[in-house]
């Protein structure tokens, strides 16, 4: 969040000091007792910081304490919202001459194609069915998504298989002899097209599929030299078809698709700011709602230039098509963080439990969210729906009667009684915050606080001893698996993010490591809830659920807006999009916001609608 | 998360200083002359390194008396019989794997600095390293081969979806880096890795196919070529160091182009390639086995392997393991713990003794492929328990063609493993005085 800060600032002479502001008072309040008039725990001493000449990374690591709510100390007094927003506006303001009225999103333009998006785009623009994630060497993730532009390298190995790729899907779609049935047809349409070859039919043909595959018209220049490919390679073979084969082959490696570009046409200007223009911003909507290049009827739309003037009608309509399912799995199994679920499979000697469940578990949740959105639910439907997805084997697991076809999702609802509510109780989500032989309250509590609330705790200390250290301690009786943490927690190091994660994790416990409902421990020590969190208290998991679903909404709309806008944006989020964040949040604090209305306000927004022109001093 | 200052600071040379020299000070950075050496030797040298993760239990792993006729310690048995061909050194330091005042995340900068002992950048958001020893042997002798190197990995991908203490992933995916920003990505497929690198001679339809699209792959590259050229106005920095990788990876292409893929006949494969690999070990039995194929056929002299990432918390059932590494390797003296992470160190020793025995019986001209390679196996951290950077465990294995002097434990004080890698390099033929935080050279290895 906080790299801007420490770079391209402008930074202030170094004799202002923070404190000549009126908001000393409430650093006095909260933050002296601890770390200041010769107390320096954690070794954060603001008089020492204060006459520090450059202090500026001090002070930004405190604003992002502040932020993220990681001080004070839960047992000791909080600061209010608003008192939290007026230290961070203070520390903005005098060290980091940050003006909050003026936003700007960063300046990448270049964005290499993931795995699966260059997967869906030869399934769109050339009919390749057979996907060909497996062929390339897996994306590196970044703050939790595999998309993010920065850390999109293309190395040679990855440049070799765009080639072989190329070769492949060339074939199948040209080949005489291609049994690839999809791609062929459509190799064979475009023949179609082309005729005799003639240089207007070859013209329309290359205008066509660079329109598909570089998501924006071809200029001239790219069309005369792909003409002159043609050619070149017609004259070697004689046959229109082989030319027209290679000609594709260079399509599909050319830079112009295998990076996004945003950098076309003139658009308004604010400030460094330039409204992206309608091509791009096709893309942009595509790639965050389907994973995939626009289609026809968005690159029309761009070309009309209507896009902007229609964007509610068109954010329902690409919300209703099937390819929203890859919103739901790409996005929603990567912020969830159960992308990998099959990797933890719980221990079958203890829990009776089928690895095929994995697959279907995390189906279960994509299609939980998918009709989040596609039904426009109530953002708090997330923690008190239902409804949920199951096919035949789920059902039989979650001891159902099962009414739909064979290898279908359905869609049930729980009953009222149920112990299953919303996504929280997911056995996906459960399972990914487990470890295979016990559940695990401190990932649990952790993932909550991350993934659902955004309010992270810092880093472990490296060295930490594990829970089952902590049962060393004890002697005679065997512990609860709650008395052990509570060990564990007294470690003062460890106490302060702690009391933060355990009775957020604790409160799940009536869910085992394979997500089934227990009331007993292994050891048959019964399981009591009787926690509490930030002045909260409650006795079941359910409790908590509300909680959040009321007093936490605010945290959970900002937590899955910048979820949301790293995704969409491809990139981390900066400073100055706390903005554009908060105006977001604003937007949904209505009690019937839906999720429709998230997807909208994510795409009407400054970093969504803009990009940073020129260079970029880093 | 807090970072980007830094990286000037601590972060290698820039892919342009490289070639001025400020990170690895070349003498004569003549890459053209070198090329056309007409003195070619018949039995060019190798260079590989063999990456570990999780350090070691180095009670074990050491042995007690210095020289040649030190005692084979219980981690280091199963290469007993090949004691004259490896050397152990002991006492080398990544100072740079250390925080120094980056907070957690030891794992990835173990794994970052490992080849390139450059402070890694600590941020979600970016990545930066600098070139990798092995990439700069492969900028003076790369050329001489189908591929300048061959990086390969066991494993595909990660497990989660975030990376060690607010590190990019990159730095647990990668051991080679070809630049500050352009790691060089491990193949983990064998099937692949075959294809890639050598024409099977019996399967001639193939062949005949490649080379018509050989003859029109020329004219495709001059087109992408014109287009990433055309697409480089108006970019942002970081904009510009994505298509640099572009037009990189495109020369590497067009280079190769020009070379014959190298001939294998189906009697040299040890092994089905296509078959997937049973079990781990087989896993990593057959990348090594690509590997050896790759320098009997000259298909590549320089290669890495990632035998485990770093942080990797593989479970090992087939030794009755069921805990993780990683989770075992921080064992705060468990005994038990201990016992388990001392199976794992001695099964990654096994799979380098299957490597070794397989370069030992590969002879051409009366010399072996051991006798012609240098092979570091290693880790960038020492004691697992508490995420040491220094005496870290290291062998060294080969003759080096000759320039090296195996059959010892030796031991170095704090040297940088630069020192070891400038070495390593001068004696591989590169012109080079340093590397990176390099200080000298090892005398007598």
């Amino acid at each position: 969040m906080l790299t801007r800060i420490f770079t391209a600032i402008t930074i202030l002479s170094a004799s202002v000091s923070a404190f000549e502001l009126p908001s000393r008072k409430l650093f006095e309040k909260y933050c002296f007792d601890c770390h200041a008039d010769g107390v320096d725990k954690g070794n954060v001493d603001f008089d020492k910081i204060l006459k520090k000449k450059n202090s500026h990374e001090e002070w930004g690591k405190i604003w992002e304490v502040i932020e993220k709510e990681q001080m004070p100390p839960v047992k000791k007094k909080q600061p209010t919202d608003k008192e939290r927003e007026e230290m961070m506006i203070a520390l903005e303001k005098s060290i980091f001459n940050i003006d909050r009225s003026k936003t700007y999103s960063r300046p990448i333009n270049l964005f290499r194609l993931s795995n699966s998006q260059f997967s869906n785009s030869l399934r769109q623009t050339f009919g390749y069915w057979s996907g060909v994630e497996n062929q390339l060497p897996p994306d590196a993730t970044s703050m939790g998504f595999n998309n993010i532009a920065s850390t999109m390298n293309i190395s040679p190995l990855l440049f070799e298989r765009y080639q072989k790729i190329a070769v492949d899907v060339s074939r199948d779609m040209f080949h005489e002899g291609s049994s690839n049935g999809s791609a062929k047809k459509s190799g064979e349409s475009w023949l179609k097209k082309l005729k005799d070859g003639s240089p207007e039919n070859l013209n329309k043909v290359l205008k066509e599929v660079t329109l598909k595959a570089f998501r924006r018209p071809a200029n001239e220049k790219e069309i005369n030299s792909l003409t002159s490919l043609f050619d070149t390679v017609k004259k070697r073979t004689g046959s229109n078809r082989e030319a027209l084969m290679e000609t594709f082959r260079a399509v599909i490696i050319s830079p112009s698709h295998i990076f996004r570009t945003e950098l076309m046409g003139k658009g308004k200007q604010m400030g460094n700011l330039i409204e992206l223009d309608e091509y791009a911003l096709a893309s942009r909507i595509s790639f965050f709602l389907w994973n995939s290049p626009p289609d026809s009827y968005l690159l029309n739309l761009a070309e009309k230039k209507q896009l902007r003037q229609k964007l509610p009608e068109v954010v329902s309509r690409m919300i209703k098509s099937g390819n929203f399912r890859h919103f739901a799995s790409s996005f929603g199994q990567q912020w969830l963080n159960i992308q990998f679920l099959q990797n933890n499979v719980p221990n079958r000697r203890l829990f009776k439990f089928d690895r095929d469940l994995l697959p279907r578990m995390k189906r279960e949740t994509s299609e939980f969210l998918q009709y989040l959105f596609q039904d426009n639910r109530p953002l708090d439907d997330i923690f008190t729906s239902r409804v949920s997805f199951i096919d035949e084997t789920l059902a039989e697991h979650y001891g159902m009667k099962f009414k739909g076809k064979k290898r279908s999702y359905v869609k049930v609802e729980f009953p009222e009684n149920s112990h299953r509510m919303g996504l929280l109780t997911h056995p996906s989500v459960l399972i990914a915050t487990s470890d295979p032989d016990r559940t695990s309250p401190v990932k649990r509590g952790l993932f909550l606080l991350e993934s659902i609330l955004g309010m992270p705790p810092p880093p472990a200390p490296a060295n930490v001893p594990t829970i089952e250290e902590a049962e060393k301690h004890k002697s005679g009786k065997k512990p609860t698996f709650k008395e052990l943490l509570a060990i564990h927690r007294a470690d003062k190091s460890c106490a302060s993010c702690h009391e933060m994660m355990d009775p957020l994790g604790l409160a799940m416990e009536n869910f085992d490591a394979s997500g089934k409902w227990r009331t007993k421990e292994r050891g048959g020590q019964k399981i009591e809830i009787a926690e509490e969190w930030r002045g909260h208290k409650f006795t079941t998991f359910k409790d908590l659920q509300n909680l959040i679903a009321k007093e936490y909404r605010h945290k959970f709309i900002k937590c899955i807006t910048e979820k949301i806008l790293i995704y969409a944006l491809a990139r981390g989020l900066e400073f100055e999009d706390r903005i554009s964040i908060m105006k977001i949040v604003d937007a949904l604090k209505r009690s019937d916001a839906k999720y429709q209305d998230l997807i909208v306000e994510v795409i009407k927004s400054t970093p969504f609608q803009f990009r940073l022109s020129g260079d970029y001093d880093d | 998360m807090i970072d980007d200052k830094r990286y000037f600071k601590k972060a290698g040379p820039t892919r342009r200083s490289f070639l001025k020299g400020a990170g690895v000070a070349l003498m004569l950075p003549q890459f053209a002359s070198l090329a056309k050496s007409k003195s070619e030797p018949e039995n060019p040298k190798r260079m590989v390194f063999l990456h570990v993760p999780n350090g070691k239990i180095m009670d074990k792993w050491t042995p007690k008396e210095l020289g040649k006729d030190y005692q084979i310690t219980q981690t280091l048995k199963p290469l007993e019989s090949l004691k004259d061909h490896f050397q152990v050194i002991s006492g080398l330091q990544h100072k740079n794997g250390f925080a120094n005042g980056d907070g957690a995340g030891d794992h990835a900068r173990a794994q970052g600095s490992f080849l390139t002992g450059i402070q890694v950048l600590k941020s979600a958001k970016r990545a930066r390293n600098g070139i990798s020893v092995d990439q700069v042997a492969a900028k003076y002798f790369g050329n001489k081969t189908y591929l300048p190197s061959l990086e390969l990995s066991s494993q595909r991908g990660r497990l989660s979806g975030s990376c060690d203490s607010g590190y990019s992933c990159l730095y647990q995916f990668n051991l080679s880096w070809a630049n500050e920003v352009q790691p060089m990505v491990p193949e983990a497929s064998p099937e692949q890795a075959l294809n890639r690198l050598f024409t099977i001679w019996d399967n001639t339809s193939k062949a005949k196919h490649q080379q018509i699209l050989a003859q029109n792959e020329k004219s495709i590259l001059d087109f992408v070529n014109e287009s990433a050229k055309d697409l480089q106005r108006n970019l942002s920095k970081e904009d510009t160091h994505k298509l640099d990788q572009y037009f990189s990876s495109l020369r590497q292409t067009e280079k190769r182009l020009q070379k014959e893929k190298p001939k294998v006949h189906p009697k040299m494969l040890k092994r089905d390639f296509t078959k997937r690999p049973g079990s781990y070990q087989e896993k990593i039995e057959t990348l090594m086995d690509i590997m050896v194929l790759a320098f009997e056929v000259d298909a590549t002299r320089i290669s890495t392997m990632i035998m485990a990432d770093e942080g990797s918390n593989r479970s090992f059932p087939e030794l009755g393991i069921k805990s993780g590494h990683h989770s075992l390797s921080h064992h705060r003296n468990d005994k038990n713990w201990i016992k388990d992470i001392e199976k794992i160190d001695l099964f990654y020793v096994q799979r380098l003794a299957y490597f070794l025995n397989e370069l030992n019986n590969r002879k051409s001209n009366g010399k072996s492929l051991l006798d012609q390679s240098m092979i570091v196996y290693g880790s960038g951290i020492s004691d697992g328990n508490r995420h040491r950077h220094d005496n870290l465990p290291v062998i060294l294995a080969g003759h080096g063609g000759g320039t090296l002097n195996p059959g010892y434990h030796r031991e170095f004080k704090k040297d940088p493993m630069c020192n070891l890698y400038t070495t390593m390099l001068q004696k591989f033929g590169c012109p080079v005085k340093e590397f990176s935080d390099s200080t000298g050279t090892l005398q007598g290895i």
